[in-house]
């Protein structure tokens, strides 16, 4: 503390203290005399012993003043002053260095956020480092049966509590009102007690709510609450239909908790029919996350469950394979929300890092450029006393002061941009809604904007604060040969510069490389004018014996009577879309032992016409007819890679299926649930696009598969807008409760399938811009630098005979000579990250020889253009002028 | 040349607050003086070091300054030391004795070998 007071002290010292000295001084040498004059000493004699005793009276007195104040915070406060009163001066200079590193500070001030907020930022649940999502296999999300998830949590010693929740799903609310389509899911009842909140209203669930047939109750998100009921304490206790049903609001979650999804509005518990054994263990509907017990490793828990595994499949009131969920994952809750977009991120983030290097590589050539032009100054303060040390400092701190100058501006750009990248990025970006800038963020980007300022202030501070006063001062001014020497250190730094925006923009490059070829994929089915939209009734509504059947076999006749509608048909998830079903089966010629796992492909029911809208080629046999709907044809049409698998070499046609759900127990064949293949269809992309072809399964719309959700899939001649209108009035006709949403064309869907690569593409190549831009600035000004350097050797050789155009060659030889240098090192750079980058790319490889062909041609071209006006100026030099100056 | 001047700085507030301690309220003159004798004219005292070491020491709170008259009837400056500065003193004395008997102990003839 004691040094706490005498900073204090120090920073307050005021000139008082300092007179007061004098007069303690004065009388210290008057008794120091006394002495001396008492010993036999002359006055004179003993005066001058006491001020030799002292060491000085003028050093005596500098010496305390250092310690009553503090002089380097007087130095720091005049360099700045000065710092500001050259930047006055030099408003061009001052302009351009603030705005590069602006730009470079803003980028980083931005994707910070966007790390910080999506990567960082820690969930918004107790001790949520605690939380860890549990899957198996490779899908970290993977679902569970809720009899397994309680199992599990019963018999794990490292999870203090786990639980599950399920998907999320567009459901039908009404109260009064119109009926509204809201996503809700559900989770089990212990799920808010595992994360650690508290109601914002009301209570969660009880265990006494997990029980079926009790009360059915229902947990609202603070927005839902906000937007429907106003916040309003009443709401607890009211009852609100959800597809067709009543529940009663028992309590809000608390305000910034989004769960389990993002666009969750409500939340309705898991419930567990007690009097049928097999009921928790037959839907695999539950994602699963747990607490860690304190002191336990994910890797600890993870071992554990692996190890019972084992023991508590056979709790299963079926025989399960062994292969299924044998290899549990427990990973950190946070982790695995953020997931796929984490390398995408870091990969920006790493992106932005290399151009504010550019900015300040820029900044410091210009500091240089001007230094040089200032090495009087700096010669004649030195000359003056200034010490290597103080030079450095006022150097240093006229970058520091544009540093944090560029930062604020940087900072005021980022705050009112931060929103735009924010919608670059796809809609589906984990925690996107959370996205502000925190206080860290400002301190981030203060933080590299002050760095910023001491990496490029300390090249030309060191470089000035060594020169050779003597040599400056006698030279008096420029040399007449340009002092090739003085130009290495700006040389470097644009090469170095160039070469970082090659690295930067060959990455960009290989995105779009990769986007293009994603784009040419094709996918195997037809997409222009086709649009798309999710016709849903409500749950209930299919209690209703035949009323879901009955409305949608109505729509799906309608559909052909539109006027414009050249085919229609419904499908149950839209290819794509990465929604879809799994249809786990066994195949005949395929028989299994029950502890091994069943096949799987992808399941879709459509109505026939499906293959003709998305315009799938049969390839042999029929495709389903109207009569297969009846149910009693078991007919299924497979793709070719299907038949091709599992029937290699033999005809498909006529061969059996059975999904596991029908069998009677697993792996025992019933021939008379059995489905017939019936023809096989060409293979297209239904997945994804960048996968490969997957085994796929068309089935009927039979009455054993009722649902309350279909996808309408329209080709029409009529522009999207208008097909949607009609479809809405069609539907309504048929029943008004139905809600028709998520209108989109295919080219849509296909589109948003590749949005994140597309974001991500988008965004470095916006980055690599402004590399190049920032890169051209710092050639630009360091040949226009050169050349005014040279006027008097460029005059010099003109008056010797030398042609203009030699001149500008010259000139425009030495940026390329830069541009050259400056791709060499960005390719080995970019070579280098090759293995970094590979795994964002589709199909282009790290390194593709058209982009490493295209970077290169590029950054020549900006070199070209960069040296075009001071080659020009160059050659407009005026002997007789150039030579007669100084 | 900061590490030497540190330690000597260091001593040197150590003997001014254990003269303090001694005399009573002194003045820097009397101090400088004093502190030649107890080292036994061994140590040559710079005087002008002195007015910024007491300074400091005023400025961490462990001495305190009013102008008073000398024995001589002069005006000047005198030094006492504050609770905060006994305190020290007792502290640096132990701390101090500690370390010369740990660094003699190096110094010191094997007793046991």
């Amino acid at each position: 503390m004691h040094w706490l007071r005498s900073l204090w002290m120090r920073l307050r010292g005021d000139a008082a203290q300092i007179d007061d000295f004098d007069a303690e001084l004065e009388s210290h040498v008057a008794m120091h005399t006394e002495d001396g004059v008492r010993a036999g000493l002359t006055r004179e004699e003993a005066r001058r012993q006491a001020l030799l005793k002292l060491g000085g009276a003028e050093q005596a007195r500098q010496a305390y003043r250092d310690r009553a104040t503090l002089p380097p915070l007087e130095s720091v406060l005049h360099d700045v002053r000065f710092a500001l009163r050259q930047m006055r001066r030099a408003p061009g200079f001052a302009l351009t260095a603030v705005m590069t590193l602006a730009l470079g500070i803003g980028a980083n001030a931005v994707i910070y956020t966007l790390v910080d907020s999506i990567l960082l930022r820690p969930l918004p649940y107790g001790q949520q480092s605690r939380l860890m999502r549990v899957g198996y296999g490779p899908d970290e999300a993977a679902f569970f049966p809720k009899g397994w998830i309680r199992t599990l949590a019963e018999h794990s010693n490292a999870f203090t509590a786990i639980s599950g929740y399920g998907v999320d799903a567009e459901q039908t609310v009404a109260d009064d009102g119109a009926p509204q389509r809201v996503f809700g899911s559900e989770v089990m009842a212990n799920a808010f007690d595992v994360l650690g909140i508290q109601p914002a209203a009301g209570r969660f669930f009880s265990p006494d709510d997990a029980i079926a047939g009790h009360d059915p109750v229902v947990v609202l998100s603070y927005g839902f609450w906000q937007q429907r009921y106003g916040l309003s304490q009443a709401a607890i206790g009211q009852s609100i239909r959800i597809e067709g049903a009543w529940r009663r609001i028992i309590g809000v979650m608390p305000a910034g908790v989004r769960f389990p999804y993002a666009d969750t509005e409500f939340v309705t518990p898991v419930t567990f029919v007690l009097s049928n054994p097999r009921d928790p263990w037959t839907s695999f509907s539950l994602r699963a996350f747990g607490r860690l017990r304190d002191g336990v490793t994910p890797a600890q828990a993870q071992a554990e469950l692996r190890k019972l595994h084992g023991a508590l499949l056979p709790l299963f009131p079926w025989r399960m394979p062994d292969v299924w969920a044998a290899h549990m994952t427990v990973v950190p809750l946070l982790e695995s929300e953020t997931g796929a977009m984490r390398p995408r991120l870091l990969l920006l983030f790493g992106a932005v890092g290399l151009i504010l290097l550019i900015a300040c590589a820029n900044v410091a050539n210009l500091m240089l450029a001007r230094a040089t032009a200032r090495e009087r100054e700096l010669a004649v303060r030195g000359a003056l006393g200034a010490s290597g040390r103080r030079l450095i400092q006022q150097l240093l701190s006229e970058s520091i002061v544009l540093g944090v100058a560029a930062g604020v501006v940087g900072l005021t750009a980022a705050f009112a941009s931060l929103r735009i990248f924010v919608g670059l990025l796809p809609a589906n970006t984990p925690r996107i809604q959370d996205v502000t800038l925190h206080m860290g963020d400002v301190l981030f980007t203060l933080g590299a904007s002050v760095l910023a300022g001491v990496l490029f202030g300390v090249i030309p501070a060191v470089k000035m604060a060594s020169m050779n006063l003597l040599g400056t001062l006698r030279t008096g001014s420029r040399g007449v040969m340009g002092r090739g020497a003085s130009f290495f250190v700006s040389m470097a730094l644009v090469m170095a510069q160039i070469g970082l925006s090659v690295v930067v923009i060959t990455a960009a490059g290989l995105m779009l490389h990769s986007l293009y070829k994603l784009s040419q994929v094709d996918p195997g089915f037809r997409t222009s004018n086709t649009v798309t939209a999710e016709v849903a009734l409500d749950a209930a509504a299919c209690k209703e014996k035949g009323r879901c059947a009955a409305f949608f076999s109505t729509l799906r006749d309608r559909l052909q009577e539109m006027s414009g509608v050249e085919g229609g048909a419904l499908v149950d998830s839209l290819p794509l879309s990465g929604l879809d079903g799994n249809y786990v089966f066994d195949a005949e010629g395929h028989p299994r032992d029950p502890r091994e796992g069943a096949l799987m492909a992808t399941g879709r029911t459509v109505t026939p016409d499906y293959f003709d809208v998305l315009g799938l080629q049969l390839d042999r046999g029929r495709l389903l007819d109207r009569e297969d709907e009846e149910g009693a044809s078991h007919a299924v049409v497979i793709n070719e890679r299907m038949a091709q698998r599992l029937w290699p070499g033999q005809n498909p046609l006529g061969k059996h299926v059975l999904k596991v759900n029908e069998e009677p127990s697993p792996a025992v064949w019933d021939g008379t649930k059995a489905s017939v293949v019936v023809g096989v269809v060409r293979n297209a992309r239904e997945g994804s696009l960048d996968g490969g072809y997957e085994d796929e399964i068309y089935l009927p719309v039979t009455p054993a598969q009722d649902q309350p959700v279909m996808y309408v899939v329209l080709r029409s001649h009529l522009t999207p807008a208008a097909t949607a209108a009609s479809l809405r009035r069609t539907v309504e006709s048929i029943d008004a409760q139905a809600a028709v949403t998520r209108v989109r064309t295919m080219d849509e869907v296909v589109a948003s399938s590749v949005a994140a690569p597309r974001a991500l593409a988008m965004l470095l190549l916006g980055f690599g811009s402004l590399a190049v831009v920032i890169g051209a600035v710092g050639v630009y000004s360091l040949i226009a630098y050169m050349v005014s350097w040279r006027t008097r050797e460029i005059g010099l050789r003109l008056a010797l005979g030398a042609q203009r155009w030699q001149i500008v060659m010259a000139v425009v030889r030495q940026s390329l000579l830069l541009a050259c240098g400056g791709c060499l090192a960005g390719l080995i750079g970019a070579v280098a990250l090759s293995r970094v980058l590979r795994s964002f790319l589709f199909e282009v490889n790290a390194i593709d020889p058209i982009t490493f062909a295209a970077v290169p041609a590029l950054m020549l071209l900006v070199a070209l253009v960069a040296a075009w006006i001071p080659a020009r100026r160059a050659a407009a030099v005026d002997p007789m002028v150039a030579l007669r100056a100084d | 040349m900061g590490g030497k001047t540190d330690v000597w700085q260091g001593t040197l507030a150590l003997m001014v607050l254990k003269t303090l301690q001694m005399m009573g309220p002194q003045h820097g003159y009397g101090l400088a003086r004093r502190i030649e004798q107890t080292s036994g004219d061994l140590l040559e005292l710079n005087y002008g070091t002195l007015y910024p070491a007491l300074l400091k020491l005023e400025q961490e709170g462990y001495i305190r300054s009013r102008w008073g008259v000398s024995e001589n009837n002069r005006r000047a400056k005198f030094y006492e030391l504050t609770k905060a500065g006994e305190r020290q003193v007792r502290k640096a004395a132990a701390e101090w004795e500690q370390t010369t008997e740990i660094v003699a102990r190096f110094f010191a003839p094997a007793k046991e070998a």
